[in-house]
């Protein structure tokens, strides 16, 4: 009796389980879900129970993906990534002392510095000690050289 | 200070401007351009955006058809919603169909309950006052669920009451209650232990004014009948008293008729004029007895009950049952 249990216990889980299908632009990008290592996509039929997981796609020279994802019940899900490609962009400029940051976590004083950028809207603020002088937006579509010169008013 | 120059191991051969004119063309030498390299900062600069992603579920389907018969009126579409029992007010899926249309809805098979009977599909004809259809189901696979086919018609008119004796007030089972108009019975049955009953007739009885209710107990009583008109409205309520008044059976001996027109003559002589006939049920109470012809009064129910008249008369005994 205990067995018969177990085998439709098992038979239930078995059946409760959700076909997936994992892509990504460009394709052939690591996935790691809940950290263990899945291949390269395009993968195919990974069996998974209805639930939240994290998944994790890395691919060199784009940015790295990082997505909770709660899993429904269905019979069928296919999840499709769009990787953001890095570009190496220089800072330049012939302005002294002054700070500058991108994205409000990124920190540098020096005058010229190569950057990797993921690619996109990026914001730029530059400080002299501890005041804002002055705020861009920067548009990072390919690889580029930012000569930055400070505008007074 | 001792330098590479001044040391006893130093190059003392070596003029200062000199080691350091070679210091720099050998650091060229040997790193190239990249001795000027610049600095590269040592993250990646994220847009920690969200990130661009889609998600597409497939589900096992169920397709739910429902096939429709108009029986009376003429819907001008229909709304077919599916509903969880738990949810009675938020669809699973609602759609306008027209008449011409298949009634056919796709639903993910993981949105209906497994419960016995936990989903529901209701189909609401539009355009007059219909009949609402509902189908109770449950799913357990994939695949198509044919529901019965629904019967399209508008409300019916309903007649209720309840039938009891006049002595007592006491509920009558068992009466047999008829609806009929000019050609024959239209709407029929029979009381339950209460004495009530229901009666429903199509759409169309609420302005018919050529029905009767006809209420018959086997012979026990007289048959009631009484013309019914619902005045175009679908609610009709007729309580219904039969029997003899206590009044009228307290006069004397009581006797049943037993055979539908039995004569009530004028005289116990063979030929007196018949005043009328009796029906089946019809109480007799006698006076007197003379020979197989008794005398006595029946009591004839005027303007719905509410008044009664007295005749008198003769009745051959072979009509007659003897109740008290």
């Amino acid at each position: 009796m205990r067995n018969k249990f177990f085998l439709i216990f098992i038979l239930t889980i078995s059946f409760a389980k959700v076909s997936i299908r994992i892509e990504s632009n460009p394709h052939s990008a690591h996935v790691k879900i809940d950290g263990e290592p899945f291949g390269l996509t395009p993968i195919e039929n990974i069996s998974l129970l209805p639930g939240l997981y994290k998944i994790d796609l890395t691919l060199e020279e784009f940015a790295p993906i990082h997505y909770s994802f709660d899993l429904q019940t269905a019979g069928f899900a296919v999840l499709r990534f769009q990787l953001n490609r890095i570009y190496t962009v220089t800072f330049n400029t012939q302005e002294k002392g002054l700070n500058y940051e991108l994205d409000d976590q990124y920190n540098w004083i020096e005058e010229k510095i190569n950057l990797k950028m993921e690619e996109g809207i990026h914001n730029l603020k530059v400080f002299d000690g501890d005041s804002l002088v002055d705020e861009k937006e920067i548009w990072i579509n390919k690889p580029s050289k930012i000569f930055y010169e400070l505008i007074s008013n | 200070m001792k330098t590479l120059l001044n040391s006893p191991m130093g190059i003392r051969w070596i003029k200062p401007v000199c080691f350091l004119s070679f210091l720099i063309l050998g650091n060229f030498c040997f790193w190239g351009c990249s001795f000027v390299r610049t600095i590269e900062y040592p993250e990646l600069i994220l847009l920690n955006s969200n990130p661009v992603v889609s998600v597409r579920y497939e589900y096992e389907n169920v397709q739910l058809n429902l096939s429709k018969q108009v029986l009376d009126g003429e819907p001008t579409a229909y709304r077919f919603s599916i509903f969880n029992n738990s949810d009675i007010n938020s669809p699973l899926i609602s759609k306008i169909f027209f008449p011409d249309d298949t009634i056919t809805v796709m639903l993910p098979l993981n949105v209906l309950s497994i419960e016995d009977s936990a989903n529901v599909a209701i189909l609401i004809p539009q355009g007059d006052d219909f009949e609402i259809v509902e189908n109770y189901f449950s799913i357990e696979q994939s695949g198509v669920i044919e529901f019965p086919t629904a019967y399209i018609r508008r409300k019916p008119v309903i007649l209720v009451g309840n039938v009891s004796r006049r002595i007592g007030d006491t509920p009558i089972e068992g009466a047999k209650v008829q609806i009929i108009d000019s050609i024959g019975v239209v709407g029929s049955s029979e009381t339950n232990n209460f004495g009530q009953f229901t009666i429903e007739l199509p759409s169309p009885f609420k302005d018919r004014k050529d029905l009767n209710l006809t209420v018959s107990t086997a012979g026990k009583f007289s048959r009631w009948r009484n013309q019914i008109d619902f005045q175009g409205e679908k609610w009709l309520s007729q309580p219904v008293v039969i029997g003899p008044r206590a009044l009228f059976v307290n006069q004397g001996m009581v006797y049943r008729v037993i055979q539908n027109n039995t004569p009530f003559r004028e005289g116990p002589e063979n030929g007196s004029p018949i005043r009328f006939f009796l029906s089946e049920g019809d109480i007799f109470v006698a006076e007197k007895v003379a020979g197989d012809q008794l005398f006595g009064r029946v009591e004839i129910p005027i303007d719905k009950n509410d008044y009664f008249q007295h005749f008198e008369g003769w009745i051959k005994n072979k009509y007659l049952n003897f109740i008290q």
